[in-house]
């Protein structure tokens, strides 16, 4: 059976003033896979991680969601669309001023007629998935920076967006945590089938979880190799093999 | 199938036997058909049963509600003595609720409930150690600030006076336009009580005694001290606060800066020049709205108001509005930069800081004001 798109992004291309960050970018991310996009700093893996999400807009090209035009639509169909989309932000993006529990909540009282005794349910179902339950009152400040991430993965998965972004989901973390991190990404997709788009350069990571890798080159600003991280390890593009084997 | 979300439609069919209730689920189990699937109310019709039966032979779609709906309601069984059953729900349904049940049971309840006197008394407990802790934090702070201020006068370059007129310009020259508005319009609410007043006793010249005295000795030093603990105050604290945050602190620190000469006392020196310049233009706009409700008002020229405000209004007066000008902005800086140096974890914590900072300075302002009051005339000033 052939495998269905969850993600296409056809000729896409950003700049900020003279500065130019993406450049014909084309790529297509299937249903239920765990896709990763590498590069080095400044390659603008997260500059696409935005443009895809919808947070900016890109100059030219065009994205599709589940086969639907998502760049360029209508801002209320991109927002419909949007509603799909799970984000797990760099830095948590958790709202400082509530609880772990109030961060869920809040997408579930806006977008579902849940009763109380199920959006409990729900917040309770979500932090245990990504071991944080017990920690509902708590607010962000109050919890350690791997904790914040996983909170952050708990309400991201919310209302059970079909795709999963992940902005640098290792960074900041110790080896232990990130790799327990690695192993719920892996999970959650195994379980829930959700697509899972994860913007790093932690090649420990990349080996772990990605059935696909797209690497960004920093120089030219597009994608310059697509594959399986173990088939790119070996490439015969310099830059690839340097990148993908920690060479300088 | 879980993917493909396209269609909506749900169903819930409910068959009564003797002792028992059969539900026959079809559709779509999505969070949006919540609204559809809890209008059944199945709880209701869970009276004078003993067994309940849900069949999922049609279950198409199905995210966490379906996790969470049945999670409710095994659990509203569980307590009312009812049997719960799940018949014909397919093995990928199955090891969806399986994973989301079993992360759900492995992790046990952290938090213990309290009660709410327990709760109480620890809140108080809590509160009082961190007034404690607060007072210690702060006779450290006004100590290193001391000395740092007296480190200035035997070597003046101790400190960054690069951002002295950035500090001056933003404490001391635009706090201008508010704060002379201010007292203009204070001066002549108070020269238009005070002239009803005096008008009785046919006292009508001694209004300029009245505006004069009030504005230089109290009212001036005291509305610019709150409007720049407003302005100045709160933004002394949310920058030092933000710069915790940004973890700019730990880097000066690291890189042997002290904070006080750093941060601190560039801000104290601009605060502590700048105040008694806006008290002195404040004391002059006052009295000028004064002489305008007086004009208006009574039956006096503008030169028997400015003869008559010669003879009020000596020296002291002006000067003691002045020493307060410059203790007030010492307190402004000192709690702006504390509380700033106290701001934890992120933007929360500064807002929090911010609207303390604040708080805590017009307090002590209004309270060293009383002590002044008081003080002045037994000193002669």
């Amino acid at each position: 059976m052939e495998d269905k798109i969850a993600i296409k992004v056809k000729n896409l291309s950003k700049r900020y003033g003279r500065n130019l960050v993406l450049e014909n970018i084309n790529l297509e991310i299937k249903q239920s896979s765990i896709v990763c996009i590498a590069g080095g700093s400044g390659s603008g893996k997260s500059t696409l991680l935005r443009q895809i999400i919808g947070l900016e807009e890109p100059d030219t090209g065009e994205i599709f969601i589940n086969n639907e035009q998502f760049y360029p639509a209508h801002h209320k169909k991109r927002e419909i669309i949007r509603r799909s989309f799970g984000v797990m932000f760099q830095m948590g993006g958790l709202l400082a001023s509530m609880t772990l529990k109030e961060n869920i909540e809040l997408l579930l009282r806006t977008y579902t007629n849940l009763t109380d005794p199920q959006i409990e349910e729900i917040v309770r179902i979500k932090l245990s998935s990504v071991g944080l339950e017990g920690f509902e009152d708590f607010i962000p400040s109050e919890i350690s920076g791997g904790m914040k991430k996983r909170a952050s993965l708990a309400r991201a998965m919310t209302i059970d967006p079909e795709i999963l972004f992940f902005d640098e989901p290792s960074s900041g973390l110790d080896p232990t945590t990130a790799a327990s991190l690695d192993n719920l990404i892996k999970q959650l997709n195994k379980a829930l089938k959700t697509t899972m788009v994860i913007v790093t350069h932690d090649l420990a990571s990349i080996f772990e979880i990605a059935d696909e890798v797209y690497l960004l080159d920093n120089q030219s600003h597009t994608i310059i190799a697509q594959g399986k991280p173990d088939n790119l390890k070996n490439s015969n593009n310099e830059i690839v093999y340097k990148f993908f084997n920690r060479k300088f | 199938m879980k993917k493909d979300k396209k269609s909506s439609i749900c169903e819930l069919k409910l068959e009564r036997t003797e002792n028992s209730l059969h539900c026959y689920f079809s559709g779509d189990f999505v969070f949006s058909n919540s609204k559809i699937i809890n209008s059944y109310n199945l709880k209701k019709n869970l009276k004078d049963i003993n067994k309940l039966i849900i069949d999922f032979a049609e279950l198409d779609r199905y995210d966490s509600f379906l996790v969470s709906w049945l999670n409710v309601i095994s659990s509203y069984c569980k307590n009312k003595n009812i049997e719960f059953q799940i018949l014909n729900m397919s093995e990928e349904a199955w090891t969806f609720y399986d994973f989301l049940k079993f992360q759900k049971e492995k992790f046990p309840k952290l938090k213990e409930t309290k009660s709410l006197i327990i709760n109480f008394f620890e809140y108080l407990g809590n509160t009082f150690k961190e007034l404690i802790s607060d007072g210690i934090n702060f006779l450290n702070f006004f100590g290193d600030t001391l000395v740092s201020f007296s480190k200035i006068l035997w070597s003046p370059g101790s400190i960054r006076w690069e951002d002295f007129p950035r500090h001056f310009i933003s404490i001391g020259i635009n706090a201008v336009p508010i704060s002379v508005l201010i007292l203009f319009l204070i001066g002549l609410i108070t020269g238009y009580q005070g002239a009803l007043l005096l008008r009785n006793f046919g006292a009508d010249i001694y209004i300029a005694d009245a505006v004069g005295i009030a504005l230089t000795r109290e009212l001036s030093p005291l509305m610019v001290a709150i409007i720049v603990a407003g302005r100045s105050g709160s933004a002394f604290t949310a920058e030092i606060g933000s710069m915790k945050v940004s973890e700019e602190i730990d880097a000066l620190k690291i890189m042997g800066f002290n904070i006080q000469d750093f941060l601190v006392m560039p801000r104290m020196i601009s605060m502590i020049i700048s105040l008694p310049i806006v008290v002195i233009f404040a004391d002059i706009i006052g009295v000028l709205g004064g002489l305008v409700a007086s004009i208006g008002t009574l039956d006096i020229t503008m030169t028997g108001y400015l003869n008559r405000l010669q003879v009020a209004v000596d020296f002291n007066d002006i000067l003691s509005g002045l020493i307060k000008a410059v203790i007030f902005g010492f307190v402004i800086t000192l709690i702006g930069c504390f509380r700033g140096m106290q701001v934890r974890g992120g933007a929360e914590s500064v807002g929090k800081y911010t609207t303390s900072s604040v708080v805590t300075s017009i307090f002590h302002i209004i309270l060293i004001d009383a002590v002044f009051t008081i003080l002045f005339p037994i000193l002669g000033i």
